[in-house]
């Protein structure tokens, strides 16, 4: 897992509303730092880490936001929240399958020929399952990317903390 | 699972480090209150809820680390604390994949024990019938793996909820949110003299337990 970034400028003695802006904006351009390595990486397993790294961005985003919820106006932090969790929810579908398959594929090693031929069968039900949820995913990055997403993202912080 | 609880008395204006520490002691009194999870294997739900508030204090932390250099070893401890229940929840999600298909398996086996039944001129008949297709059951290779899978998930299930409970259960849950509440203390007070006016540190004083310890 990513080491979270480094908050520049961030301040103990400065007030909460504008330390809230450093991080919530520095986990939102590590989150869409992410967003090529997720939609174009060819290998399988460089595509499952680029998931993890940005589901991994996706909750810390999240987690800052409720945690700094008192800084924004409640209407527009709860449309931004439900993005952010739109987008946490579909990285988590993908990323769950990726786990659970790489730990059936890793159990199948020390099973005995009826088992294995179980986890041959889960596995292919799970693979066919991730294609729909891989999909799933470049659709909401593109359904954000296409309702302006991170330039809302980026008023919405800077409207309050500033 | 559960909503993260809302934060009292937040002051937007105030400084960061005041607000953090409110922050990361409301953050941990939500991880405590999941805590009876340990006691009981069968609380799948409150496992992973506390698990989830394992997440919610350590994102809290690192956010905050700036003001809270102390805190590192309990960022540990907070790892620790999620993987262990996080390799316990994808056994579960695995055994759960794996009842799914065995429940399959046995619908089919109704299946074919009504069209027995409907089917049989006699109950000699049908009691014969019915034998066979449970016999099938028992040498069919598919249920046999899948039950081998599932009782090994449940052995190792159990195992390691045995070491979850060695290594957090009893007062180590306590001694660990001792030590981060001294972590993210006023200075005075992490020498060992109650701040009078931090509230969000009130339950250090009003615990009985904590207070005896820090005498």
């Amino acid at each position: 897992m990513a080491r979270a970034r480094e908050v520049r400028g961030l301040r103990c003695e400065e007030p909460f509303r504008t330390a809230a802006g450093k991080i919530i904006w520095t986990r939102f351009e590590e989150l869409i730092s992410f967003r090529e390595a997720v939609l174009e990486s060819k290998g399988d397993g460089d595509r499952a880490e680029a998931v993890h790294d940005m589901r991994v961005a996706s909750r810390r985003v999240r987690a800052a936001l409720e945690l700094f919820e008192d800084v924004f106006p409640r209407r527009q932090f709860t449309a931004m929240l439900r993005d952010v969790k739109t987008l946490a929810d579909s990285l988590g579908s993908v990323r769950d399958l990726d786990v659970m398959i790489e730990r059936l594929e890793k159990s199948r090693r020390s099973r005995i020929g009826a088992q294995r031929v179980v986890l041959d069968g889960i596995v292919a039900d799970l693979r066919a399952e991730l294609a729909g949820a891989r999909q799933d995913l470049a659709t909401a990055i593109e359904d954000l990317e296409a309702s302006d997403f991170p330039r809302r993202f980026a008023a919405f912080v800077a409207q309050s903390t500033t | 699972m559960a909503r993260a609880r809302n934060i009292r008395g937040i002051k937007v204006k105030a400084p960061l480090r005041d607000n953090a520490r409110r922050i990361v002691d409301r953050r941990l009194d939500e991880l405590l209150s999941w805590r009876d999870a340990l006691g009981d294997p069968s609380a799948v739900r409150r496992l992973h809820d506390m698990r989830i508030a394992a997440k919610r204090l350590r994102y809290a932390l690192e956010m905050f680390e700036v003001c809270f250099p102390l805190v590192k070893p309990s960022l540990k401890g907070l790892t620790d604390i999620q993987e262990r229940i996080g390799d316990i929840h994808d056994l579960d999600v695995m055994t759960g994949l794996m009842r799914t298909r065995l429940q399959a398996f046995d619908r089919e086996a109704e299946r074919a024990a009504v069209e027995i039944m409907s089917s049989a001129t006699s109950r000699r008949e049908s009691s014969i019938r019915l034998r066979t297709l449970l016999s099938g059951q028992g040498r069919d290779r598919a249920r046999l793996g899948l039950l081998g899978l599932i009782a090994g998930n449940l052995t190792e299930r159990d195992r390691k909820f045995v070491e979850l409970q060695t290594r957090w259960g009893g007062t180590a849950l306590d001694a660990f949110a001792a030590e981060l509440r001294m972590a993210v203390a006023p200075p005075q007070e992490a020498d060992g003299t109650p701040a009078e006016e931090d509230s969000a540190h009130a339950d250090i004083v009003e615990s009985p337990r904590l207070a005896a310890e820090a005498r």
